[in-house]
């Protein structure tokens, strides 16, 4: 047996270690098992697949570390704020962030290098979340496309997450483009990375180990001055790719991103429009103002939708459906486009203003230091 | 009359019939049980009987409420995937590791 999914049974009390005694095992789905009893002895023989390069999904509520099981209940705390400034169901959990947060701090926690140097990857994060928990919107959408394989797509998750969250922790527009640079390199890591792996299991695991190396490198060349978030540290089965990650390799990299490293704040806020991270870009920093466009876009919608199932009474069903999606596509790509010109209206905006306010300052600063000059000069004649 | 049972299981005529003692086992384990999840683990005992025919590497029995699993699953040595997910699942065997996975022993 390589593959065993016993994840989803909510009435399972109880997995003797014996039971587990498989010595091929490769993946073992435990999660939402709500009443499993995290006894040692089953506890030992996880952790025992685990060293053995086996994938444990483990329940939610399994317990490993007082500290982590803090950070999950702050993201518990945090979700529910969400829900309640937003008027969202109680019941509506805000499942895929907590799930990705719970797998972050509970697989592969011996191969990552311990809890504690994880744990610090999570505080600043969860910092800038509980600031504004309406981030959770755009972290929930992140969070969905990283749950799916093993412990590396949610470290590459968490740290997708967190280079956003830094975007959105920057006070100025200057410092959330630089900050945006952690998100555009991982993104040419993905690329890098999927050229060389296509769709293998071992491509997240090469591209958390180059960010790792690349990041490093940066800080070392003074290219970067403050350390990205939750960049992985150890990997797990990194073994698996090893062999390909050398030095030449990550100076290849490192040489690829260069251009990109060097493009001026309004030349990085262009590319960065034009991303796939438009919308999330405007989420983070315009919320309220992408909110009175989208507000009247629902009531748009809404009546717009009704008034043709008022004219298309009695009409065929199949057609009918059809015709509906391409209505609702229709609306959804204007008010797309109407959002994503808002958007670079905005960035725009106030990258110029902060750049003029920033030339300003730095003539102010350098008339300041003439004039002290000045003075010095003045003060050392008037002293002969 | 073997060939009768061939036909009725939809197996060619170079796979195994379940022995006798394999298919009455799951049948018991079927009548342990009535009203819906009998209908589900009769749905089960045919995906185990088709997997084992088959010799097929994976077997999936999600979603079907089972409250337990039969002993004679651990008998089907040929499985790598086993998916036993959204179910009622109370107890799992120590068969599991006695048996089916002596043929994958990973080096």
């Amino acid at each position: 047996m390589e593959i065993l999914n016993l994840s989803n049974n909510d009435q399972l009390k109880e997995i003797s270690a014996e039971t587990l005694n498989l010595p091929a095992l490769i993946y073992l789905r435990l999660a939402h098992n709500s009443q499993l009893a995290p006894s040692p002895a089953l506890l030992d023989r996880l952790s025992e697949l685990e060293t053995r390069d086996c994938y444990v999904r483990y329940p939610d509520h399994f317990s490993f570390d007082i500290q982590a099981d803090l950070a999950k209940t702050r993201l518990v705390q945090i979700a529910t704020r969400y829900k309640e400034e937003n008027a969202i169901e109680a019941t509506n959990p805000i499942s895929n962030t907590t799930e990705l947060l719970h797998r972050f701090l509970s697989e592969g926690i011996k191969q990552r290098g311990g809890i504690k140097g994880i744990l610090k990857s999570t505080t600043p994060t969860l910092e800038i979340l509980e600031k504004n928990p309406n981030h959770l919107k755009w972290a929930e959408e992140i969070a969905t496309a990283y749950l799916d394989g093993c412990v590396n797509q949610p470290v590459a998750g968490w740290s997708e997450i967190s280079a956003l969250a830094s975007i959105a922790a920057a006070p100025t527009m200057l410092e959330k483009l630089e900050s945006a640079k952690h998100l555009l390199v991982n993104d040419r890591v993905k690329e890098f990375v999927s050229r060389v792996f296509g769709s293998s299991q071992v491509e997240v695991e090469a591209g958390n180990a180059l960010l790792r190396e690349v990041h490093e490198k940066l800080l070392s060349e003074g290219v970067i001055t403050k350390p990205w978030l939750a960049v992985p540290g150890r990997i797990a089965n990194e073994g698996t790719v090893s062999y390909w990650l050398t030095p030449e390799r990550v100076q290849e990299f490192r040489d690829q991103i260069e251009p990109l490293l060097q493009k001026k704040p309004e030349e990085l806020a262009e590319f960065l429009l034009e991303s796939v991270h438009c919308k999330t870009w405007g989420e983070i920093n315009f919320p309220e103002q992408l909110k009175a466009i989208n507000n009247p876009y629902e009531l748009n919608r809404a009546k717009r939708l009704k008034e043709f199932e008022e004219m298309s009474q009695g009409q065929d069903r199949e057609a009918l459906t059809q015709k509906f999606a391409e209505i609702q596509k229709t609306l959804e790509d204007e008010n797309y486009a109407t959002v994503s010109e808002k958007i670079a209206t905005l960035t725009r905006d106030t990258l110029a203003m902060e750049m003029r306010s920033s030339a300003a300052g730095a003539v102010t600063e350098a008339s300041a230091t003439s004039i002290t000059a000045n003075s010095a000069i003045i003060n050392r004649r008037i002293s002969l | 009359m073997r060939e009768f049972i061939r036909r009725m299981l939809g197996l060619s005529s170079s796979q195994v019939v379940p022995q006798d003692g394999f298919r009455t086992g799951l049948q018991a384990w079927v009548d342990l049980v009535t009203g819906e999840e009998a209908g589900s683990r009769t749905e089960a005992m045919e995906e185990i009987i088709y997997a084992r025919n088959q010799r097929s590497t994976s077997l999936s029995l999600h979603k079907l409420r089972l409250s337990s699993l039969p002993e004679e699953i651990w008998s089907l040595t040929s499985l790598k995937t086993l998916d036993l997910s959204y179910n009622k699942i109370e107890n799992l065997p120590v068969g599991l590791s006695q048996s089916c996975c002596f043929g994958n022993f990973k080096s």
